[in-house]
């Protein structure tokens, strides 16, 4: 154990001096998502809200009013649900509240319940015996994906809703939210790009970073001079690997905390789901980057595959953009490579909050490659 | 007591013998050096010896502990310097010392790495990395992690090839001095001054086979010739003559270069001239000395010893 610290404190010392490598491996995919991230993003305008009322009485305008004085929002009256939910999905609105009908009527028997409980409660009685009163309902249509638009129009909705609420009811509570999530069309391109970029940036350094590495050692014969020693070599290259996986997980946290901080992209699902993915899908890489160092006499070779083996992953993987509408023929293709399963994978986590349970398709498919490549490298890894 | 024993060895690579059927002794605390051309089989010798290459045949023994085919078993008693120097590019000289010292059982304490750094001469250069070190310190450090486990005997493989002459000499004292602390040193080379200089014994070895085992000076003065003159001519001239009139026991030509053996230099040196004298030639770059190990190669195998 302490050996295996030992092996990998020097791994990881010889990770972070080795600036060329950092660049590639942290800066460069930042400078990549930056870019793509401006040049495709635009700025952010106020999120569009539509409301569609159908009470329309007094209650209810006095609620639109409250929309209109918010300033961080632009308001947008339509007169039919159906309409306005065209328009979000066009992605001409961000949200749609709708205010349902027969609010006011709820709202004001809400009130008469409120009172009364209020007055038995001044009267003495066990507060425990009234039954609460029952919330108003407001309805919310918002893509939760689109995450800084859902955020603010949901924020301002319930902000609206609370200020009405203590001015009409006195109590603080009786409106609420039920939100409906509706999935837009007009997902942000750097809400893609960001879980794409990290499924590249695993697969890269495995590829270059990793099979270059072991490439090297055994070229100029390192990996020789620690078989005259007692360390089981198996060891070093255990200490490697961890070594890369620690990398992985530092590298992804990089890319998320930049994300979030110049654009406000936010990881929907949980960060375990996250960091289970990003676990296997660098151990995936692993693998196959031990089989092309299995064979590759020196680091000439060992890139030169690596770029055979990345560059079509690169573009038809859906690192920088969708492959779901790509043409048939090129179907099967998109089917065979890894980083489609490792990029779906990490963006259902990430921009879909879908939990494990709903990826186990792409986790498999993983899985198994991981499987297949471990045997190969096994059975192709020469020490010399 | 004899630190290694090595019987009848043999490799073979396709149908290459890269070592034939080589036997020899290294005694406890001896320079032991191993002499040959390129392609001897030197490397191969001794990276059997270090448990990295499978012999074909032969038996061989680290303080009575046999290498083959367990050779887990003896890698705790030796320091190994591999022919090609392997290190790593972002470590500095105390962390790569600290390192490959984690790899053994015993402990290599701070102080320890200390007394390396001082015995290799790199106490100044503990912070610097691998790609800021000269040739010459590169050896010495890859000299020094042969040392990390205090080991019985030490492997050196081809230490001073590609250095220049004043990195050699230091390299020659950093090995004396780690043999007078008691270390075994088994060592390769295909300078003939250094095995000369350095080893208590020296193994000729040509073709995978070792020719003659001795101390450097048994193995010239198994020649029989004393002292060697060697000259050039502006003409050429007949040995057998040049024998005869020297009165050497033995001459030679190669490359233009004579060379005649001589117990008597005095009588040899006035026929050469009284010679030259009746024959109208010019002696040029005259050399007289006394014989080396290049000459005894060139003796067993006719041929010399760089190519
Ligand atoms: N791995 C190998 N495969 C095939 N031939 C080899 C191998 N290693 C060495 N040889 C050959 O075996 C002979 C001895 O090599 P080596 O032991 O390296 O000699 P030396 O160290 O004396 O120069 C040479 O002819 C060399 O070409
Ligand atoms: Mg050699």
């Amino acid at each position: 154990m302490r050996q295996f610290y030992d092996l990998l404190a020097a791994n990881f010392k010889m990770t972070v001096r080795n600036k060329q490598a950092l660049f590639w491996l942290f800066v460069f995919p930042l400078i990549l998502m930056g870019l793509f991230g401006i040049v495709f993003n635009g700025g952010q305008a106020t999120p569009r809200l539509g409301i569609v009322d159908r009470d329309d009485t007094p209650e209810s305008q006095k609620i639109i009013e409250g929309f209109e004085k918010a300033k961080i929002i632009k308001l947008y009256e339509v007169s039919e649900l159906k309409d306005a939910k065209k328009r979000l999905k066009a992605g001409n609105l961000d949200g749609v509240v709708v205010l349902p009908a027969g609010f006011s009527k709820d709202l004001k028997q809400a009130i008469a319940e409120n009172e009364e409980r209020r007055a038995r409660q001044m009267a003495g009685e066990n507060p425990g015996s009234v039954e609460s009163p029952s919330k108003v309902k407001v309805d919310l249509y918002y893509d939760p994906s689109a995450t800084f638009v859902s955020q603010v129009v949901r924020g301002s909705v319930a902000n609206v809703l609370g200020s009405v609420d203590r001015a009409v009811s006195r109590s603080p509570t009786l409106l609420g939210l039920k939100s409906h999530s509706v999935r837009l069309t007009n997902l942000r391109y750097i809400d893609f790009l960001v879980p794409g970029i990290i499924a590249m940036t695993l697969m890269n350094s495995a590829m270059f970073g990793l099979a270059g590495t072991i490439v090297s050692y055994r070229e100029r014969g390192i990996l020789r001079r620690l078989k005259v020693t007692p360390q089981p070599l198996a060891l070093f290259l255990g200490a490697q690997i961890t070594n890369q996986m620690l990398f992985s997980i530092l590298r992804a946290m990089l890319l998320v905390g930049a994300a979030w901080a110049f654009f406000d992209v936010h990881v929907l699902g949980s960060y375990f789901a996250l960091f289970v993915v990003i676990i296997l899908g660098s151990l995936t890489f692993v693998t196959i980057a031990f089989s092309v160092a299995s064979f590759s006499r020196n680091r000439e070779i060992s890139d030169t595959v690596s770029n055979i083996i990345t560059m079509p992953m690169m573009f038809l993987g859906g690192v920088f953009f969708p492959v779901d509408t790509a043409p048939a023929w090129i179907r099967p293709v998109i089917k065979a490579l890894p980083l489609t399963y490792l990029a779906n994978a990490l963006r259902d986590v990430m921009i879909k909050a879908e939990p494990l349970s709903a990826i186990t398709y792409d986790l498999w498919v993983l899985v198994a490659t991981t499987a297949v490549f471990f045997l190969i490298s096994f059975k192709l890894w020469r020490w010399e | 007591m004899n630190t290694i024993e090595v019987k009848d060895l043999s490799k073979a690579y396709v149908d290459l013998k890269a070592v034939d059927n080589v036997s020899f002794e290294v005694a406890q605390g001896e320079i032991f050096g191993i002499l040959g051309p390129n392609g001897a089989g030197k490397t191969t010798t001794l990276e059997m010896i270090e448990g990295l290459r499978r012999p074909d045949s032969g038996e061989i023994k680290i303080k009575t502990i046999s290498v083959w085919p367990n050779p887990g078993a003896t890698k705790e008693l030796i320091g190994v310097q591999l022919q090609t120097t392997a290190l790593f590019d972002y470590l500095t000289v105390r962390e790569m010392l600290a390192l490959f010292g984690s790899f053994y059982r015993r402990v290599l304490t701070a102080e320890k790495i200390d007394e390396l750094l001082e015995a290799v001469s790199l106490v100044d250069k503990e912070k610097a990395r691998v790609n800021e070190l000269s040739g010459g310190q590169q050896q010495r450090l890859s000299i020094a992690l042969a040392l990390v486990n205090d080991p019985e005997v030490v492997f050196l493989d081809e230490p001073t090839t590609g250095l220049d002459p004043q990195a050699r000499r230091s390299l020659w004292d950093v090995i004396r001095k780690i043999n007078k602390e008691g270390k075994t040193i088994v060592l390769t080379t295909h300078y003939m001054e250094e095995a000369e200089i350095l080893c208590g014994r020296v193994a000729i070895m040509d073709a995978g086979r070792i020719i003659d085992i001795n101390a450097p000076k048994k193995l010239i003065e198994g020649l029989g010739a004393e002292v060697k003159i060697s000259f050039q001519s502006s003409h050429g001239v007949a040995l057998d003559d040049l024998e005869k009139q020297t009165e050497a026991s033995e001459t030679s030509v190669f490359e233009g270069q004579y060379v005649l053996y001589t117990k008597d230099v005095q009588t040899s040196i006035i026929g050469l001239f009284d010679m030259a004298k009746t024959d109208n030639f010019k002696v040029e770059n005259l050399q007289i000395s006394g014989a080396n190990l290049e000459d005894v190669f060139l003796q067993y195998t006719g041929k010399g010893l760089r190519d």
